[in-house]
C-alpha cells in the first residue's frame, strides 16, 4: 500500500507538468472566451497525458531505464542529437515563462515588479534541488500545490449550468472565431502535453526504484494524479468561463485572471490566486530543469541523481543550475512572460511528435518491456496521439501567427 | 596498436560499393559471434535504400500498422557475409567479387 | 550479437556499479585472412561528436583539451575488460581516476565543491 503514497510522484508531476502558467492561461483565456465550450480538449489532452504518462512509468519499472536512456540506446546518437539540441531551447524558454509566472504571482501580492522576483525565485528553485532530495521536491509541492483547489472551490461556488458544462465535453465546432477558437484548442494541448512532464516522471521513477512491482500503482499514479490536475485546470476554466465569458471579457493580463478568484471567493481570491500561481509555476520549474538536466545526463551517460549530494554527479547538478540562472535573465531583463508563454507552447507542440512517436516502438520492443507491452488499446492510442500531436505540430506556428 | 583499425560507429550508415563502383547498398548492421575469448564479425546487414523504402521498413514493424498488407512489405537483403567486404579503404567499402553475393 | 541493438549506445557501468557512460564507439581490428575482431569500446563527447561529423570532433576535442582538466575525455576499454552486454555493458574497471571521469571530477573539485552550502 505503500506504493500508493507514490501517487505523490504522480501528484507533483501532474502540478508542475499539468497545471503550470501555459495552462492556467490557456484555459483561463479558453473559459474567457469561448465558456465551456473547449472542455473536450481539456478532456482529451488529459486522456493523452494519462496513456502517455502510464507508459513512462511502465518503460522505466520494466527496463529499468528511463525514457532517455531508451530513446538514445534503441535509436541511436544522431537521433539523441537532434531532437534534444531543440528541446533544449524550447524546454529553456518555457522555464523562463514558468520563473515568470511565479514572479508575476508575487508582483500581484507586493506590488514589486516582477523582474525583481526573477533571480530570487530562481535561486530558491536551485537550493530545493541543490540541498533537497527527489522526495522532498515531489512531496513538498505537491502538498502545497493543494492550494490549486481554491480555483475548484471557486468553480463550484459559482454554479455552472451542469448541462452546459457537460455539453462542452462534446467536441464542437466553433460557431464564430474559428482561427481563434482552434488556436486555443492548439494551445491547451501544447501546454498540457509537455516532454517534460515524461522525461521528468520516467527519471523519478528510476530514482524511486521502481520495478515491475509497480506496474499497478503506476497506472493508479498516472490516472489519479494528472486526473487531479485535470480537475483542477478545469476548475480554472469553469471559473473563468462563470466570470469573464457572460461580460465579454477577454483575458489579457494575469491580474484580470485574478479576477475570476476574486469574485466568488472574494479578497481572499486574489492571494489564493497568488498562491496556487506561484506554487504550480515553481514546480514546473523545478519539473523542467531537471528534466532537461535528466536528459542531458541520461542521453551522455552521467551520473545523475537527486538523492545523494551534488558531489556525487556534479556535470548533471550544473546543467539544472546553468538553465535555471539565464533562464532567469530572460525574466530580469523584463520579458513579457505571458507572451514567452504563449509562444513556448506553441514551440514546444512542435516538437511534441518527436516525443511521442518513439513510444509505438519501445512499448511494443520485449527487449524494454518484458511482457508488459502494449495491448491493443494502448497502441492505438499511442498510434492516435502520435497523430494528433503531428497535427498540432504542423497547425501551431501558423495558427498562432493567424489567431493569436 | 599495430594492427589496423575501423571504428564500427563510422561504419555503420555507410554505402557500399559494387565491384562495378555503384552504389549496392548501406551497412545497417553488425552481427558478431563469439570465437574462442574473441568476438568476431560474422556478417553485415544492409538496409533500406531511400525515403520510401525507409518508411516500408519502419511501418513494417510497427504492430498495427505491419498488418495492413501493402505497408507491411519489407524487402528481405541477403547478409553480407565478412569476407565479402574490402575494408582496405573504410570510408569507402567495397564489395568483393563473388558468386554468392549481389552484383 | 548485434553491434548496433546490444552494444553502441548502451550504458556503461563500471565495477562499483556506477555510470560510466554511454558506448560511443566500437573499435575493430582488421586481420589479415580473419574476420574482424571487437578490439575495445569507446566512451567520451569526441567519439560521439565524430559521427555526427569529423569537423565537430576537432571542434569539441580543442575546447576540451584547452579548459578544465584539460582532458578530452575519450575512455577506450580493451574488450578483454567487458564482463557482460545485457540491460547494461558491465566492465571490470573502476571508473574514478580514468578519463572518462576526468571532467566529472574535476567540475566537482572546482566548481560544485566552491558553490554555497555544498558540504564538504
Amino acid at each position: 500500500m505503500k506504493k500508493y503514497l507514490e501517487v505523490a510522484l504522480g501528484i507533483f508531476t501532474s502540478i508542475g507538468g499539468f497545471l503550470e502558467v501555459g495552462a492556467i492561461a490557456t484555459t483561463a483565456q479558453a473559459g474567457a472566451q469561448f465558456g465551456f465550450r473547449l472542455g473536450w480538449v481539456l478532456l482529451l489532452g488529459t486522456i493523452c497525458v494519462i496513456f502517455l504518462v502510464e507508459m513512462s512509468g511502465r518503460l522505466s519499472a520494466v527496463s529499468k531505464h528511463t525514457l532517455q536512456d531508451a530513446m538514445r540506446e534503441r535509436f541511436g546518437a544522431g537521433f539523441f542529437l537532434v531532437t534534444t539540441i531543440p528541446g533544449l531551447i524550447v524546454d529553456w524558454l518555457v522555464l523562463a515563462a514558468e520563473i515568470g509566472g511565479v514572479a508575476l504571482a508575487l508582483q500581484l501580492v507586493t506590488g514589486i515588479g516582477y523582474q525583481w522576483w526573477a533571480f530570487p525565485v530562481a535561486i530558491a528553485g536551485w537550493l530545493f534541488m541543490w540541498k533537497g532530495s527527489l522526495g522532498l521536491v515531489e512531496d513538498g509541492v505537491a502538498l502545497l500545490g493543494l492550494v490549486a483547489l481554491a480555483f475548484v472551490v471557486a468553480a463550484v461556488k459559482l454554479h455552472p449550468p451542469v448541462p452546459a458544462v457537460a455539453a462542452g465535453l462534446l467536441p464542437s465546432l466553433p460557431r464564430a472565431e474559428g482561427a481563434t477558437y482552434w488556436f486555443l484548442a492548439v494551445s491547451i494541448l501544447g501546454a498540457l502535453i509537455s516532454p517534460y512532464l515524461f522525461f521528468f516522471y520516467s527519471s523519478g521513477a528510476i530514482e524511486d526504484q521502481w520495478d515491475e512491482n509497480h506496474i499497478g500503482s503506476n497506472r493508479f499514479t498516472a490516472i489519479v494524479g494528472m486526473g487531479f490536475g485535470a480537475v483542477l485546470a478545469f476548475g480554472v476554466m469553469l471559473a473563468a468561463a462563470m466570470v469573464f465569458h457572460p461580460r465579454g471579457i477577454e483575458v489579457e493580463r494575469y491580474e484580470q485572471v485574478a479576477l475570476m478568484l476574486v469574485e466568488p471567493l472574494g479578497r481572499p481570491g486574489l492571494y489564493l490566486f497568488a498562491a496556487a500561481l506561484a506554487v504550480t509555476c515553481f514546480g514546473a520549474t523545478l519539473e523542467v530543469a531537471l528534466g532537461r538536466a535528466y536528459v542531458f545526463a541520461q542521453g551522455l551517460g552521467w551520473n545523475y541523481t537527486l538523492n545523494s549530494p551534488p558531489t556525487n554527479s556534479a556535470r548533471f547538478s550544473l546543467v539544472y543550475t546553468g538553465m535555471i540562472g539565464s533562464a532567469a535573465v530572460l525574466i530580469a531583463l523584463g520579458i513579457d512572460p505571458l507572451a514567452l508563454t504563449v509562444f513556448s507552447m506553441a514551440l514546444t507542440a512542435v516538437t511534441l511528435p518527436l516525443v511521442t512517436l518513439p513510444f509505438i516502438v519501445l512499448m511494443n520492443d520485449p527487449a524494454y518491456v518484458g511482457e508488459y507491452r502494449n495491448g491493443w488499446i494502448g497502441n492505438a492510442a499511442v498510434v492516435g496521439i502520435s497523430l494528433l500531436a503531428s497535427l498540432i505540430a504542423l497547425v501551431a506556428i501558423p495558427l498562432q501567427l493567424m489567431g493569436g | 596498436m599495430s594492427a589496423p583499425e575501423v571504428r564500427a560507429e563510422l561504419l555503420l550508415g555507410r554505402k557500399v560499393l559494387g565491384p562495378g563502383g555503384r552504389v549496392d547498398a548501406r551497412i545497417e548492421e553488425i552481427v558478431l559471434e563469439p570465437r574462442g575469448e574473441d568476438y568476431v564479425v560474422r556478417e553485415y546487414l544492409s538496409g533500406p535504400e531511400g525515403f520510401l523504402e525507409e518508411i516500408f521498413d519502419f511501418a513494417a514493424g510497427v504492430p498495427l500498422l505491419g498488418s495492413i498488407p501493402f505497408l507491411g512489405r519489407r524487402i528481405r537483403r541477403r547478409p553480407i557475409q565478412w569476407d565479402w567486404l574490402d575494408l582496405s579503404n573504410p570510408e569507402a567499402p567495397r564489395l568483393r567479387p563473388h558468386p554468392d553475393a549481389r552484383g | 550479437m548485434n553491434l548496433t541493438r546490444d552494444i553502441l549506445d548502451q550504458q556503461v557501468v563500471d565495477r562499483t556499479g556506477q555510470r560510466l557512460g554511454k558506448v560511443d564507439g566500437v573499435i575493430l581490428e582488421l586481420r589479415e585472412g580473419e574476420p574482424p575482431r571487437i578490439a575495445a569500446i569507446e566512451v567520451g563527447p569526441v567519439t560521439l561528436a565524430r559521427r555526427m561529423h569529423p569537423r565537430l570532433a576537432l571542434w569539441v576535442e580543442g575546447w576540451l583539451r584547452r579548459l578544465g582538466p584539460k582532458s578530452d575525455g575519450t575512455l577506450r576499454i580493451p574488450w578483454s575488460k567487458v564482463r557482460a552486454i545485457g540491460v547494461d555493458v558491465r566492465v571490470d574497471l573502476v571508473a574514478d581516476g580514468t578519463a572518462a571521469r576526468a571532467w566529472e571530477e574535476w567540475l566537482r573539485d572546482h566548481v560544485v565543491r566552491r558553490m554555497p552550502g555544498t558540504p564538504q
